[in-house]
C-alpha cells in the first residue's frame, strides 16, 4: 500500500464510521408527491384561469361595444396574451425534457433554466412597457373625450400603476435570484 | 358498468397495486444499500443538523419520484449518486439564494466521553468539517472515492472523463491535507 492510498483509507475509515439515517416510509413520500403534484397542478391552473379571464373578459367588452376602438383594443389583448404564452411555451419547452443524467448535464440545465428566466424577465419588461404604452395614452384618451368619469379614470390609473409596480418589483426579484444562482453555477466551473 | 368492463378495471386496478408494491420494494431495498453513504453526503454539503435532515428528506423524496424512470442503462448505485448529488446541488444553491449562510458544526469535546471514542468523534468532526469547506467540484470527487467509487463510476456520476477525475482527486486532497494541517496547527 502507498503512502497515498494509506492515506485516503484512514479517511475513508474517519468517514463511514459516521451515519445517522432517519427514515421515511415510501406511503409517506407518495403523501408528499401528491401534495408537490397538486399545488403545482394548481399553479398552472391559476395561470390558465387568469390568461382565460383576459381573453373573456376582453371579448365581452368588444361584444357590448361594438366599435372600431373597442375591437381595436381586443384584438391587442388577445395578440399580448397569446404572444405571452407563446413566448412561455418557447422558453421553457427544452426544459420539460431534459433527463437530469449525470451532474456536469444536470448543472448545464440548471443554467440554461436560470438564462431562460432571465429572457422571460427581459420579455416580461418589455411587454409590460408595451401594454403601458397603450394603456396609459388609450385611458388619457377616453378621460379627455369624456367617455370616462374622472372617477373611473383616477381608478384606472391607480389600477395601472399598482399592477405596474406589483410587476416590476415581481422582476427585479426574479432576476435577482436567478443572477444569484448564475454566479453559484459560476463557482462550479474549477477544472483547470 | 357492465361485467366485461368491472373486469377490465378489476384487472386494471390489480396491475397498478403491482407495480406500486414492486416500486415500494425496490424503494427499501435502495434505501437499505445506500441510506448510510446518501446520509454521509447529506452531510458533506450541511454542517447544521435540520439542513441535514431536510436535504436527506429531499434526497428521499427526490430518488421516489425517479426510480420509476430508472431504466438500468447505468448501475443503479450510478443513479442513485447522480440523483442524490444533483438534488444536494440545488438545495444548497437554494439556501445561498435565500442568504442562510452556514454555521459550522460544533466539534465535539473530547473530555464528554470515554476517551478513544471521543477523539475519534473528533477526527470525524474534524475531517468532515474539512470536506465541507473543499470547492463543491473536488468535494464530489472525494466523497465518492470515500464511498469505494472507482474512478471510471465517479467519472459516469459526475459526466467528466476519467482523467479530469483524477485530476479534481489530487487536487481535493492536497487541499483537504492542507486544511487538515492547518487545524492541528491551530490546536497545537
Amino acid at each position: 500500500m502507498t503512502n497515498l492510498d494509506g492515506e485516503i483509507e484512514s479517511w475513508r475509515a474517519q468517514w463511514v464510521s459516521q451515519a445517522e439515517v432517519g427514515d421515511s416510509t415510501p406511503g409517506e413520500l407518495r403523501r408528499k408527491v401528491v401534495r408537490q403534484q397538486r399545488s403545482l397542478r394548481m399553479r398552472h391552473l391559476l395561470e390558465l384561469g387568469m390568461g382565460i379571464v383576459l381573453l373573456v373578459f376582453s371579448a365581452g367588452v368588444a361584444t357590448r361595444n361594438p366599435s372600431m376602438e373597442a375591437y381595436v383594443w381586443t384584438a391587442v389583448v388577445w395578440a399580448g396574451t397569446i404572444l405571452a404564452a407563446a413566448f412561455s411555451l418557447w422558453n421553457w419547452r427544452s426544459l420539460w425534457t431534459a433527463d437530469l443524467k449525470s451532474v456536469t448535464e444536470f448543472t448545464e440545465h440548471y443554467r440554461n433554466r436560470c438564462l431562460a428566466g432571465l429572457r422571460a424577465v427581459r420579455f416580461g419588461k418589455a411587454f409590460l412597457a408595451v401594454q403601458v404604452a397603450i394603456s396609459a395614452p388609450w385611458l388619457t384618451g377616453d378621460y379627455l373625450r369624456h367617455r370616462m368619469t374622472g372617477t373611473a379614470f383616477g381608478l384606472a390609473v391607480m389600477v395601472l400603476g399598482l399592477l405596474t409596480v406589483g410587476f416590476v418589483l415581481f422582476f427585479t426579484h426574479f432576476q435577482r435570484r436567478a443572477s444569484l444562482e448564475l454566479k453559484e453555477l459560476n463557482g462550479m466551473d474549477c477544472d483547470p | 358498468m357492465s361485467a366485461g368492463e368491472e373486469g377490465i378495471a378489476g384487472k386494471a386496478t390489480a396491475i397498478v397495486e403491482a407495480q406500486r408494491d414492486q416500486l415500494e420494494r425496490e424503494y427499501e431495498e435502495l434505501w437499505s444499500n445506500f441510506g448510510p453513504s446518501l446520509a454521509r453526503l447529506a452531510s458533506s454539503y450541511e454542517s447544521e443538523t435540520h439542513a441535514r435532515e431536510d436535504l436527506l428528506q429531499e434526497i428521499r423524496l427526490a430518488i421516489w419520484v425517479a426510480l420509476p424512470r430508472f431504466r438500468k442503462e447505468s448501475s443503479l448505485r450510478t443513479f442513485v449518486y447522480r440523483v442524490a448529488h444533483n438534488r444536494a446541488l440545488t438545495h444548497v444553491w437554494r439556501r445561498k439564494r435565500a442568504g442562510v449562510s452556514e454555521e459550522p458544526e460544533e466539534i465535539p469535546d473530547p473530555r464528554s466521553s470515554p476517551e478513544s471514542e471521543a477523539m475519534q468523534r473528533v477526527d470525524r468532526g474534524r475531517l468532515m468539517e474539512a470536506i465541507r469547506l473543499l470547492p463543491i467540484p473536488f468535494r464530489q470527487v472525494l466523497t465518492l472515492a470515500l464511498e469505494d467509487l472507482p474512478h471510471a463510476e465517479i467519472a459516469t456520476v459526475l459526466g467528466i472523463s476519467e482523467n479530469n477525475v483524477g485530476v479534481r482527486m489530487n487536487r481535493a486532497r492536497k487541499l483537504l491535507k492542507e486544511r487538515l494541517g492547518s487545524r492541528e496547527r491551530l490546536r497545537r
